[in-house]
């Protein structure tokens, strides 16, 4: 089996006439590993995580899954879950009809389904708000049902689209605690994740390798720093993650390397 | 001392409100009083002993009876059609291309025209004016059930597509749902043209319902009459829209999950 859960090989990608977003790009993310991308607007994060949950396609090169090229169409047969910026809650749904959302697309809503939906909410805090719309709960609660619905199926790869950019700083830390228990593997089983974010400290927080994506004015996307976290995933706390020396280095090694690409950032996703 | 003050405040707003009504009765009933005017425009005392004896006679009932069916039938048969055909139409984009300069074309052309039409095709009894009160209505139920299917949140629709869901799975769960405020709004909007249809056959040709009780009234140079039945049309309108209105604001609960008296809103 390819070591590589998710690769993107040779991706062209253009926007409008001539706006070459990638150009030749390659990137891929080892099979459990969380890769967090971080990098100006404009620089092709979201573009790149739409390719690689294949609800977008590329102009040329192949977006492989587990060593298997695939194309748009395959999306919904994959073990993959795509958190969004914006929960993607149906608003006249209960809080455990939408966890289950997922089941109901794939046709899988049996009771022993329905239970494990129980158990995840119960698990994540969201047991008495199971009754509940999604407009009865507050933005930090949504985006947990959010995540639930994601990860009832027990996906093996997570892709994640700045799920935390919404949220206030105390419920954005809670969230990176669940996400850490997530990431480490329900039952065992590491989970691959790509997570967009632009956040430093929240990449540096919840990714094993945080990679800045960026490009030169008129130029393409392109890989400018790709740097590992110097503590093992398992051993992460969000505030003395952020508070941790090494961290606070590795921050300062990400910073130089966006910040002159800030000015130069054109607007593409 | 407050409490009297508002409640003194709110009888004068209602006094305020009823008055420029009453002077209207008043000097109506004053000036109808004239036969040279009472002739064309009878007087309110009038009108209420015409309805009076017009609802003992039971000829109102079966007017209304009557024009309330063609309408309900036209408009119901018109909302489903249209809202099916709209929806249906997110099905295929070839048949939402080929189907849109038809709709456009037809949309332009004001269906009463066509009631001579329906007179022919239908007769003289209530088919012609159910088929005026869904012309008037199928084509703007199916416009808004295209755009409630076409708006629906497209963060959602790839969300689903994420999951894996089939089109018909996508349909039913996420489209219809997102369209049925569109579906809601299309009942608003077309229960005027629905009566209007109705009222339009039944003027053009008929033996029954409020629209042929006001032409024969009018023939007949019964004002009293022909105002009796333009009032029960009018409070036959109120209650249709006080029925749509109520169902509008249980949906609107019902979808944007408000007060469900699960809780009020946070963020």
């Amino acid at each position: 089996m390819d070591a590589h859960a998710i690769e993107l090989r040779n991706i062209r990608k253009v926007f409008g006439k001539d706006d070459v977003l990638f150009d030749g790009f390659s990137f891929a993310v080892p099979r459990g590993q969380s890769v967090a991308i971080v990098g100006p607007s404009g620089a092709g994060k979201s573009t790149l995580l739409n390719l690689a949950a294949l609800v977008d396609s590329a102009d040329a090169g192949e977006v492989r899954i587990d060593g298997v090229a695939r194309n748009i169409s395959e999306v919904g047969s994959l073990s993959l879950a795509y958190i969004f910026q914006r929960d993607a809650l149906l608003p006249w749904k209960t809080v455990l009809d939408n966890a289950m959302m997922g089941l109901l697309c794939r046709r899988m809503e049996t009771s022993e389904w329905r239970q494990k939906a129980l158990d995840l909410l119960r698990e994540i805090g969201l047991a008495e708000y199971c009754d509940r719309l999604p407009s009865t709960l507050s933005g930090g609660q949504r985006q947990l049902a959010a995540i639930a619905q994601n990860i009832l199926l027990e996906p093996e790869m997570l892709l994640l689209d700045e799920p935390f950019s919404a949220l206030d700083f105390q419920n954005k830390l809670l969230l990176e605690m669940r996400l850490l228990k997530l990431l480490a593997g329900r039952k065992g089983k590491p989970v691959t994740s790509l997570f967009v974010t632009h956040d430093i400290d929240e990449a540096l927080v919840v990714a094993e390798r945080v990679v800045v994506l960026g490009r030169r004015p008129g130029g393409s996307a392109q890989v400018m720093l790709d740097i590992q976290v110097p503590i093992p995933l398992a051993e992460r706390d969000p505030i003395a993650t952020r508070q941790c020396p090494e961290v606070r280095n590795a921050f300062q090694e990400l910073w130089a390397a966006i910040r002159p690409l800030v000015a130069g950032a054109t607007n593409n996703g | 001392m407050a409490d009297s003050k508002r409640f003194l405040r709110i009888a004068l707003r209602r006094v305020l409100q009823l008055l420029p009504g009453i002077a209207f009765l008043a000097i109506w009933q004053v000036l109808g009083m004239r036969p040279s005017v009472g002739f064309f425009f009878s007087t309110p005392l009038d009108v209420v002993r015409t309805i009076g004896s017009l609802i003992g006679s039971g000829e109102l009932q079966r007017n209304l009876g009557v024009t309330a069916a063609e309408t309900l039938g036209g408009f119901v048969l018109g909302n489903l059609v249209g809202s099916a055909f709209g929806i249906g139409l997110w099905y295929s984009e070839t048949s939402a291309w080929i189907a849109k300069p038809y709709l456009t074309i037809l949309g332009s052309v004001p269906v009463f025209a066509l009631a001579p039409m329906t007179i022919l095709w239908f007769g003289i009894g209530i088919g012609a004016k159910v088929a005026l009160a869904f012309l008037g209505t199928v084509l703007v139920a199916a416009a808004q059930a295209h755009r409630g299917v076409r708006l629906a949140d497209p963060l959602l629709v790839r969300r689903f597509r994420v999951f894996g869901a089939s089109r018909a799975v996508i349909f039913r769960h996420l489209l219809l749902p997102s369209a049925a405020l569109w579906i809601i709004g299309s009942l608003r909007l077309t229960i005027g043209s629905a009566l209007l249809g109705a009222f339009v056959g039944e003027f053009i040709a008929s033996d029954r319902g409020l629209g042929h009780l006001i032409v024969r009234a009018s023939g007949l140079y019964d004002a009293a009459t022909v105002i009796a039945g333009v009032i029960t049309l009018a409070l036959m309108a109120l209650t249709l829209d006080a029925v749509i209105d109520m169902i509008e604001a249980r949906a609107q609960i019902r979808h944007a999950g408000g007060s469900t008296g699960a809780g009020s809103s946070r963020s």
